[in-house]
């Protein structure tokens, strides 16, 4: 158990996330109805289902990104470990609990910086300035996002300058970069080419080591590849939720065989 | 289609280009109509010349009339307005357009009927605060300055003496804000110019606003100096004094001025009567239909 | 769990004391943004307050409907009847928009289509020129060139003062304002539009005008709407060449008023009632552009002002991005007039030439042909009048530039310009100095801070833009009252200076906020997932990827204050020779290029002009340069 300085939470071992009848509303559209989950350490969670159905929206609950949406309400309860309070307490503060629980986008939106300026623009968020410190943190997340060798040399290139596949990576190294215990992935793949997606797979599949990843998925062949456990939602709903391989194999309910099938996309 | 288009086109367009360089030429009609060129109300060249034309500085003018706003305006009026005829202050008449004499007396002659003095006006209370300002009062009205202003106006006549030497003051400073008639400003600025020269240290800013204003600063002692081309009236004076006793006020003439009455070089007569100035800038007279029927 | 930690620097976010101190200067930024927002609100209250203040009383002591439709105006007899003069205004504007529009629209129709695509450059460069000639220069050609061409061709009575002089002037003023904006909607029609009339076998011209004008008539709508407003507004050009007499008008080449002409002629000399009848007049003209605005912002209000705002961002001139902020609500209003139809709707009835008899069919195309040279022959006169100016001014100005006339001392006679330039620089400083920190902080608030859906919003907008469409003659009363009387100052630079700031900030908000709404939402929500705060994600995320937005909307400000004159003409007062002196009157650009044309001094005039639209050109350039660079920086 990591020290934070706050009290610790307990939670069960292997739980990173717990959430408990979570409602969303975007006015009077309700978006997710009741959702009851556990999100597990060190291990790859996917999000499945069809256009619309909320796993995005769920993901973006997580780290509260959902509060720059105005007309958005929630009720429920998100538990993040350690976090005394769950997450919409109003003692909560929320750029710590995104320091922690750190999100990379469907599209890669690195900033027209330099690349070094790009990875520290996190930590220089949270305080650290000295050269360095951050010269140091760089490197440890160009690293562990695989991408060093290829831009070591060229720190200052601005990050507009690189492919798709590595303004990606770019992105994963940025949000490593602030030291999260758990990362968001918002379909990261989806823009990217066949060759992209591969290494960033291969990616996630090492990260998960030291992080717990939560990815929203449209491909659920990617699902199969990389993910230990799969949820399915459905209209805002949660349908079910296990291990990949029981879940692929045996789903338990109809909506989501047929889904799995190919019935519906 | 195309080509005559394009033809179309350039032909428009060195049309156009021709006559907005070279103009059109202005050609002036004896069978066409007066066009009165005057000034704006409180311009004290307006009712100097109104006084004399009509009788009364008050008259309304007929319909029709342009309203200049400066000397200057008048002369670029007059200038490029072929059938126009318009009065100003001598001092100013440029070689643009054509001096016409009145009641045959030319403008130059001693005699010429139509003329107003120049003043400066202020209030002896409040000058006295300001030592920069009686300089150059003084030195407006010494003889320094009689070269000067005799080359538009005429520096002695009648009460203007000009005769004394203006008295140098080493180390003078400050500040004269002098303000009023556009017909006498370019005579003060050239004035101010030239004190700059005597006196370095002071700094005389003139503000061309018209004899109105002028009185209007004074009253309100915005300026130090008042210009205005027409002699003040008792309650003008008692306006000015503004709750002060009205002797405050005072008058001082620093140049003789003749108003000329000017038409464009292209206009074909040479004099004018005050019975011809009358019936055109009087809005209770009926008028001429066109130059000719006032020579007629 | 993990053991890669680098170093023993944790990132201390955990602790209060920081979280806290992050919390205050949050809320410090956020509080001193919500000021200068607040500042436009409050200053268009004064602005109003004010003018009622004073003028209602005037309006009561003279007689309401005395005043309105009174035909007697002389103030030695205490008459005020604005009647003349409204009509004046009216009919001065109708014709010069007719005229405007006409030729902005064909010009546009003809750039869009016609024009053969490496002359569209270059002439859109040109018109860009045209649209930055201060008024007064237009001033001065009308008064010495168009005046006299109408006195002595067109006028059996010999007069060349009057509704068709300012008209013609006023047409040419309004004219590129209105190409760019039309060209702006013609270009946002789908060119499937355009193809799909041709694959129906219509000619060029007649698929560019059933089919693409119309669907474009959105936009046109809103440019003649616009230029409603700016030929009532506009003063100078218009003051030089009305004639000034207070008459009915009852014909087009008559010496009459205009509301402006009225104000800016008088209020110098004015005091007591005739200063508070001139008021009121600024009222009248207030409640008419207010009018003309409330119309445009109700068509606007249907549609989702941010739509085009998001639209990918290009190097344009600053002209193009004043039209670009403009535009949108052209394209809002196209939006607007077609909101009953998914897509413009396409009139077959009007393209059917379905008749097998050839000829009918080719009288019909002919029509579109005469169209087309109509277009041809509006971009024509628009560049016809440019050339003209500029040779114009050229020719008379050129005897007159010297060093002496540029950098020399200032005499009567022998001036120099040396106090004009000075002039105008302290006044861009005074000005800017103000109003860029207020207008950047105010956009900077109202586009990334301010919840889109409070009512408070669209107050705040709705003050910016009527704020924008004030007359400038009225900003001039306002502060030749307030600084010159009220606070006794007299004329001042720093009376003017203020004065113009109030005038340049809803350009300077309006032009930054399109900047800061331009930056794709994905690096704000990049920069959140970080856990950056707020302040952090606007000031290092947002706003530099907006800087070029801002860096224009600084240069408009630049070139409005340079070509302003109206404005300083009541709160500068004209001194030719005094340098610039805080408390104290002076000269700009171009008061100096009025000044030297009403003095008789044409040549000096049109040299002082000459300079000016050199200078205006040079920053245009020198933004768009800037501009691709700050941008190139980015991309």
């Amino acid at each position: 158990m990591r020290t934070r300085g706050y009290i610790e939470k307990f939670m069960e071992e292997n739980k990173c996330i717990t959430i408990k009848n979570l409602n969303l509303y975007y006015g009077d559209n309700h978006a997710l109805k009741n959702i009851n989950m556990d999100i597990f350490k060190n291990k790859i969670t996917a999000f499945i289902g069809p256009s619309g159905c909320g796993k995005s929206t769920l993901l973006r609950c997580l780290n509260r990104m959902n509060d720059l949406i105005e007309t958005c309400r929630i009720e429920g309860n998100i538990e993040v470990e350690g976090f005394a309070s769950q997450i919409y307490d109003k003692s909560i503060d929320v750029n710590a609990l995104r320091k922690s629980v750190g999100m990379v986008f469907q599209k890669p939106n690195v900033f027209p910086m330099s690349i070094f300026d790009n990875i520290a623009f996190g930590p220089r968020t949270h305080g650290i300035k000295k050269k360095p410190e951050l010269q140091a943190i760089v490197e440890d997340s160009l690293t562990k996002a695989g991408i060093w060798n290829e831009v070591k040399d060229n720190l200052k290139k601005s990050a507009l300058a690189l492919s798709g596949g590595q303004q990606q990576r770019i992105c994963i190294a940025r949000a490593l970069a602030v030291q999260p215990e758990i990362l968001l992935m918002d379909e990261p793949t989806s823009a990217l080419d066949p060759i992209s997606t591969g290494i960033i797979e291969d990616l996630c599949d090492q990260l998960k080591k030291n992080y717990s990843i939560v990815i929203v998925t449209h491909n659920m062949q990617q699902a199969l590849r990389i993910a230990d456990r799969t949820a399915f939602f459905l209209l805002g709903e949660m349908i079910e939720e296990s291990k990949t391989v029981d879940l692929f194999n045996r789903p338990q309910t109809e909506q989501c065989e047929r889904y799995i099938t190919g019935k519906f996309g | 289609m195309k080509k005559m288009t394009k033809v179309i086109v350039i032909a428009l367009a060195m049309a156009l280009g021709t006559v907005a360089l070279v103009g059109c030429g202005a050609k002036y009609g004896d069978d066409k109509p007066i066009k009165i060129v005057t000034r704006e109300q409180g311009s004290g060249t307006k009712d100097g010349f109104m006084e004399y034309a009509t009788g009364d500085k008050a008259t309304i003018l007929p319909k029709g009339a342009i309203t200049a706003r400066s000397t200057a305006e008048v002369l670029s009026n007059v200038k490029t307005n072929p059938q126009a005829i318009g009065y100003d202050s001598f001092g100013y008449i440029t070689k643009d357009v054509k001096m016409l004499t009145l009641e045959g007396v030319s403008v130059q002659d001693d005699a010429y009927p139509l003329a107003r003095f120049l003043t400066v006006i202020y209030k002896s209370n409040k000058i006295v605060g300001n030592h920069a300002a009686e300089k150059f009062l003084e030195y407006i009205g010494s003889s320094d300055v009689t070269d000067k202003i005799n080359e538009g106006y005429q520096a002695n006549h009648g009460d203007l003496q000009h005769d004394i030497p203006y008295q140098k003051e080493d180390g003078l400073g400050g500040k004269v804000v002098v303000e009023g008639s556009t017909s006498l400003s370019p005579l003060m600025e050239s004035l101010a110019e030239m004190y700059k020269s005597v006196q370095k240290g002071v700094e005389v800013t003139v503000i061309s606003s018209g004899s109105g204003p002028g009185r209007d600063a004074i009253r309100d002692g915005k300026a130090d100096l008042g210009m205005v081309s027409a002699e003040l009236s008792q309650s003008q004076i008692d306006d000015i004094a503004k709750g002060d006793d009205p002797s405050v006020v005072v008058s001082a003439h620093i140049a003789y001025d003749k108003i000329a009455v000017i038409v464009n070089k292209l206009n074909t007569h040479d004099n004018i009567t005050q019975l011809q100035l009358n019936k055109i800038y009087n809005s209770n007279e009926t008028g001429y239909k066109n130059w000719a029927e006032m020579y007629a | 769990m993990s053991t890669m930690r680098v170093g023993e620097t944790g990132l201390a976010l955990r602790d209060t004391k920081r979280q806290n101190m992050q919390k205050m200067t949050g809320a410090t930024i956020k509080w001193t943004l919500f000021v200068a927002t607040i500042f436009s609100l409050f200053a268009l209250l004064m602005i109003v307050l004010f003018l009622l203040y004073r003028g209602i009383p005037a309006m009561a002591d003279i007689g309401f409907f005395k005043f309105l439709f009174g035909t007697t105006w002389d103030s030695p007899s205490s008459q005020y009847g604005i009647l003349p003069a409204l009509l004046g205004s009216l009919y001065v504007t109708a014709l010069a928009t007719v005229m405007g529009v006409a030729i902005g629209v064909f010009s546009a129709i003809f750039l869009h289509r016609f024009c053969k695509k490496r002359f569209v450059g270059p002439i859109v460069q040109a018109i860009n020129i045209l649209a930055g000639i201060p008024s007064v220069v237009f001033g001065i050609f009308g008064l010495l060139v168009v005046v006299p061409f109408i006195q002595n061709n067109l006028s059996p009575d010999v007069e060349g003062h009057g509704i068709l002089a300012a008209s013609i002037i006023l047409s040419i003023m309004i004219a590129p304002t209105v190409i760019s904006i039309s060209l702006n909607a013609l270009k946002s029609i789908p060119k499937e539009l355009f193809e799909g009339a041709l694959a129906l076998g219509a000619s060029i011209p007649q698929a560019e005008f059933c089919v693409v004008v119309p669907a474009a008539k959105g936009g046109i709508l809103a440019a003649s709407v616009l230029s409603i407003g700016r030929a009532i507004g506009e003063t100078m050009a218009v003051m030089m060449v009305i004639g000034g007499d207070h008459e009915i008008p009852k014909g087009l080449m008559q010496s009459i008023n205009t509301m402006t002409a009225l104000i800016a002629g008088e209020a110098r000399e004015a005091g007591g009632l005739w200063l508070e009848a001139l008021i009121a007049t600024g009222i009248l003209l207030f409640v008419f552009s207010l009018v003309i605005n409330f119309v445009f912002m109700r068509i606007r209000a249907k549609v989702d002002y941010r739509f085009s705002m998001r639209s990918k961002k290009k190097n344009r001139s600053p002209m193009e991005t004043l039209a670009k902020s403009l535009s949108v609500t052209v394209l809002g209003v196209g939006k607007a007039m077609d909101s009953d139809h998914a897509k413009p709707s396409v009139d077959l009835s009007k393209l059917f030439f379905v008749d097998h008899e050839t000829k009918k069919s080719n009288r019909k195309k002919i029509k579109f042909d005469v169209l087309k040279v109509l277009s041809c022959v509006g971009a024509g006169i628009t560049l016809v009048f440019l050339a003209s100016i500029l040779v114009f001014i050229a020719k008379q100005g050129v005897s007159s530039l010297s060093w002496h006339f540029l950098f020399g001392e200032y005499s009567v006679d022998n001036p120099s310009i040396k106090p004009a330039l000075l002039g105008s620089a302290y006044l861009i400083l005074i000005s800017l100095l103000i109003a860029v920190p207020i207008g950047i902080a105010a956009a900077v608030y109202m586009s990334e801070y301010m919840s889109r859906r409070s009512k408070f919003i669209k107050y705040l907008r709705m003050s910016v833009e009527t704020l924008a469409s004030i007359p400038s003659i009225v900003y001039g009363l306002f502060g030749y009252i307030l600084f010159g009387s009220i606070f006794g100052w007299g004329y001042s630079f720093l009376g003017a200076g203020i004065t113009l700031a109030i005038m340049v900030l809803p350009g300077i908000i309006r032009t930054t906020e399109e900047g800061l709404l331009s930056v794709h939402n994905m690096y704000r929500e990049g920069s959140f997932a970080l856990g950056a705060s707020k302040a952090r994600t606007t000031f290092r995320v947002v706003v530099p990827q907006a800087a070029s937005g801002i860096l224009t909307s600084v240069i408009l400000a630049i070139g409005r204050v340079v070509s302003e004159s109206a404005v300083l003409l009541l709160t500068l007062g004209l001194v030719p020779g005094a340098l610039p002196d805080t408390m104290g009157p002076g000269t700009s650009m171009a008061l100096d290029i009025f000044y030297f044309a009403t003095q008789n001094k044409e040549g000096q005039a049109a040299a002082a002009a000459t300079v000016l639209i050199l200078f205006v050109v040079v920053i245009n350039l020198g933004a768009t340069q800037l501009a691709k660079l700050l941008s190139r920086k980015t991309k």
